[in-house]
């Protein structure tokens, strides 16, 4: 089993450029000895001419890099987990319990306020979601554009190679992926059943078995033809890709304008919950059954006292723990 | 008779609620901003996409958010356990 991603590097997308450019440079040589009407292919200067186009276009469908994708969807791994979903939802239901007992103004607006975080928990996990749908169409739609290039270059290297060793006009079409469905697909996929969860190779794998083909024809009747379809197919491979990623760039936004600022989350627990605060009562934050005889008017006499001793400086053994240099 | 051994579970529990489950939950909060923090992009280097800057953009606003809940939570946690250390002195526990 993989555990790492595909395409971990790009060194191969260069082998195949080299692999069309020798081809081309068969081709051109075929075109002008066998007379079949090449033209483009007696350009000067074409094998580094076609290498260097080859290279800006292909730079264009690599602006996606499956090994970074794949590492940034990994720091996630832990906060996906079950158990980690678990154990949020486990300490919200123990402080919940924990204030069913409790009675008054203050232990309300403390059960409130867990509910306002508890709101934000949920919506911070879709959110998180969403980052990792984003994050696993960016990764699937990278390692297909390199998958559908490799077999756009092997098919036509191979249509190629047999026009020019039947010397007669060939033709064939190469099924490629690519396009704006795949993101639907990784998306169908991820908010399905166990979700991003499940991974990216599985993600991957189920995005793209059953997603719809296009088939660009490759070949003809002379070099400049099988050259030409190349260009073809590389330019509506290049576009396809390039709207995929706007697909992706547009969900994003949408993403990004639901998400509430930071600042719009929560509001201040009030003072009636607060020890340090004169508003702080018992009866406000009291017990529903029954406390010990004088229990109530004991915490509102402590108060003041527990408040000064926490406001009151450390003393010298607590500052040289903390560090402090002149405590000692 | 007062049911004080309720009581007695009562404060213990909302003790742990403030001492334990309540840090517990910043702790699960603040791994998410660890998640966040780490994130440096989907591209590579010499590249710079649209849709890696959006990216950044709502990374940011996640790793914003998580890091305000994790001190929100921290601070909940820091005023009931003020209530019930306080508690625990009015009935002579401290």
């Amino acid at each position: 089993m993989t555990d790492g991603p595909q395409w971990p590097d790009d060194n191969l997308i260069g082998d195949l450029i080299n692999r069309v450019v020798a081809e081309v440079g068969r081709l051109a040589v075929h075109g002008t000895y066998g007379d079949t009407g090449a033209k483009i292919l007696e350009t000067p200067g074409l094998l580094s001419g076609v290498e260097n186009r080859l290279w800006m276009e292909t730079s264009d469908i690599l602006t996606l890099s499956p090994p970074k994708i794949w590492d940034n969807f990994g720091h996630f791994a832990e906060v996906m987990r079950d158990d980690y979903q678990r154990d949020v939802l486990g300490a919200f239901t123990a402080v919940r319990d924990s204030l069913v007992d409790w009675n008054g103004v203050a232990a309300e607006q403390f059960t409130a306020h867990l509910g306002m975080i508890e709101h934000f928990a949920r919506a911070q996990n879709d959110h998180l979601n969403e980052q990792l749908i984003a994050l696993a169409s960016a990764y699937v739609l990278a390692v297909q554009v390199r998958e559908d290039f490799k077999r756009l270059v092997d098919k036509w290297v191979e249509v190629s190679r047999e026009f020019r060793e039947a010397d007669a006009e060939r033709r064939a079409g190469v099924e490629l992926k690519i396009g704006a469905a795949v993101v639907a697909a990784v998306v169908g996929a991820a908010t399905a059943g166990a979700g991003v969860a499940v991974g990216l190779l599985v993600l991957s794998g189920a995005a793209t078995v059953g997603v719809e083909v296009y088939t660009p024809n490759l070949g003809g009747e002379t070099p400049d033809d099988v050259w030409k379809s190349f260009q073809a197919a590389l330019t509506e491979h290049r576009q396809r890709y390039l709207e995929a990623v706007d697909r992706i760039q547009l969900r994003l936004v949408g993403y990004r304008d639901g998400v509430s600022a930071p600042t719009q989350l929560f509001s201040p627990l009030p003072s009636s919950v607060d020890v340090d605060s004169p508003d702080f009562r018992y009866e406000n934050f009291s017990h529903r059954g029954e406390a010990p005889p004088g229990f109530g008017s004991q915490v509102d006499r402590r108060r003041g006292e527990y408040v000064a001793e926490k406001q009151a400086p450390p003393g010298l053994i607590s500052r040289a723990l903390d560090g402090d240099p002149g405590a000692n | 008779m007062p049911d004080e051994r309720a009581f007695d579970a009562d404060l213990d529990q909302l003790t742990r609620a403030a001492t334990v489950h309540l840090p517990a939950l910043a702790d699960l909060m603040s791994r998410q901003v660890g998640a966040l923090s780490a994130f440096d992009g989907v591209a590579p280097s010499t590249m710079a996409p649209n849709v890696e800057s959006t990216l950044y953009e709502f990374n940011a606003l996640l790793r914003d958010r998580a890091t305000t809940a994790t001190q929100v939570v921290e601070e909940t946690a820091a005023a009931l356990t003020d209530v019930a250390a306080l508690y625990r002195r009015a009935d002579g526990r401290a």
